[in-house]
């Protein structure tokens, strides 16, 4: 018979006596730091064609960790009713990440907790139109994920409340999508918007940096 | 009294003086791969699906291992011409268990001898996937497939509400899954579906989805659209 004790104070671990289930709890992975970023981006203009919007990449030497790809629009000019369809491609190699109509955010802060590590990583999102410059060695032909939206002929949010995940909702035990150095991800909209209309395009990220996984 | 202690250090697990509970950490399963794949069909005039039980996507676990299927989303992007007729749209999905041939005819084929490789890995060094998936993309629907020991009974069904005349998606906002019912983003971790049993392909077995319902009653020419499915799976050699 062993009782189990903490192997940092005399605390043992209680196994409960009506179901006989040992109490754990879940504490996140080893990470040296975790992180997330809301950018907002500028006016996207009507009929602005299929092409990036968003990019993110990680520069440091470990793993980058994907939990969360969030995107959601708020229309500030009303649109010709259309649809978007968003789509997350992976880049595998050689990734440079331009800055032509895009701005670019290299995050320093966004930590989950303030004596955390800063983030290696860095991300462009477009002003008015797709951003260009980008240097792609290897992107994924078929996407990782795609979002559709409504684009609607009235000035609201799209969803109409909060915003949509590319991965879904936080599922603890999936395998994550992760990075390597000098790896990212793109977003594009797939077709052109809108004739008329025009929003600003919100992109969420939520990501985890650590030295092996 | 007894500790618990790494096998690569000297690190010891902790105890929570207050909840007298053991720290742990989720990792994923035991596997050679994790992949995402989404899949969009070319635009199409969805009218000429003019029947129910058209084969609109295929998928087949073509290797030696298991094939454990996370998450199936769907979605219809109308990118021209809204619906004429409306009407309901809802879509099943069904196991094939055994002897599944992809036919390819009305469909173009992904992955395992298809034209485009599958190289949506969640990380680059995990092993080349061994799955073949197959998506509408004219006519009719999907056809030459051999898939005589599908289930009778779906495995699971999404509605993804009316057909709108209008310019739109389906649904609104986001796609839908066929296994786990729709959970806003900001409704945080999804725990069931991080316990649940996964559906869990041998060789040669696969699933397919149809429309329940004649796509729509509407004109020839109405309905253009493009249709997107992700999938997400796990390749292991055992479960």
């Amino acid at each position: 018979m062993a009782v189990l004790q903490s192997g940092a104070s005399t605390a043992t671990m209680t196994v409960d006596p009506t179901l006989n289930a040992a109490r754990v709890n879940l504490r996140p992975n080893e990470v040296t730091g975790s992180y997330r970023s809301s950018l907002i981006s500028g006016t996207i203009a009507a009929s602005t064609a299929a092409g990036v919007l968003y990019t993110f990449k990680y520069t440091g030497t470990g793993v980058c960790i994907i939990r969360s790809i969030q995107v959601g629009e708020q229309v500030t000019t009303a649109y010709t009713q259309g649809s978007m369809r968003l789509g997350l491609y992976v880049v595998r190699s050689s990734f440079t990440q331009g800055t032509t109509n895009g701005t670019l955010t290299s995050f320093s802060v966004n930590k989950k907790r303030t004596s955390q590590a800063t983030p290696n990583a860095s991300a462009v999102i477009a002003t008015t139109t797709v951003i260009t410059g980008d240097t792609v060695g290897a992107e994924d032909t078929v996407a990782y994920g795609h979002i559709l939206l409504n684009l609607p002929a009235t000035i609201t949010t799209t969803p109409v409340d909060g915003l949509r995940d590319f991965i879904g909702p936080y599922n603890a035990s999936a395998y994550p999508l992760v990075l390597a150095a000098n790896e990212g991800f793109r977003i594009k909209n797939d077709t052109a918007f809108a004739a008329t209309g025009s929003g600003n395009l919100v992109v969420m990220v939520e990501w985890e940096e650590a030295t092996a996984y | 009294m007894g500790y618990i202690q790494s096998n690569v250090t000297n690190d010891l697990v902790v105890v929570d003086r207050t909840a007298a509970a053991m720290r742990t950490t989720l990792r994923p399963n035991e596997i050679t791969g994790s992949y995402r794949a989404s899949l969009v069909s070319s635009t199409l005039t969805f009218s000429s699906i003019s029947a129910s039980n058209a084969i609109l996507y295929t998928f087949k676990n073509t290797g030696t291992g298991l094939c454990l299927i996370k998450s199936v989303q769907i979605g219809i992007q109308i990118i021209a011409t809204g619906f004429t007729t409306t009407g309901g749209s809802r879509f099943s999905l069904y196991r094939v268990p055994a002897t599944f041939t992809q036919g390819t005819t009305g469909g173009t084929q992904y992955g395992v001898g298809g034209g485009t490789s599958i190289t949506s890995k969640k990380r680059t060094s995990l092993a080349t996937s061994a799955a073949s998936a197959v998506i509408y993309a004219s006519g009719s629907g999907i056809t030459g497939d051999t898939a005589t020991s599908e289930d009778t009974v779906p495995h699971s069904s999404v509605t993804l509400g009316g057909t709108a005349a209008t310019v739109t998606t389906f649904p609104a906002a986001g796609l839908r899954d066929f296994f786990n019912p729709q959970v806003p983003a900001f409704n945080g971790i999804d725990m069931a579906s991080s316990v649940a049993y996964p559906l869990a392909l041998a060789a040669n077995e696969g699933f397919r989805i149809k429309n329940d319902l004649a796509f729509i009653n509407g004109t020839t020419g109405a309905g253009t659209a493009a249709l997107v499915v992700t999938v997400e799976w796990d390749e292991a050699s055992a479960y």
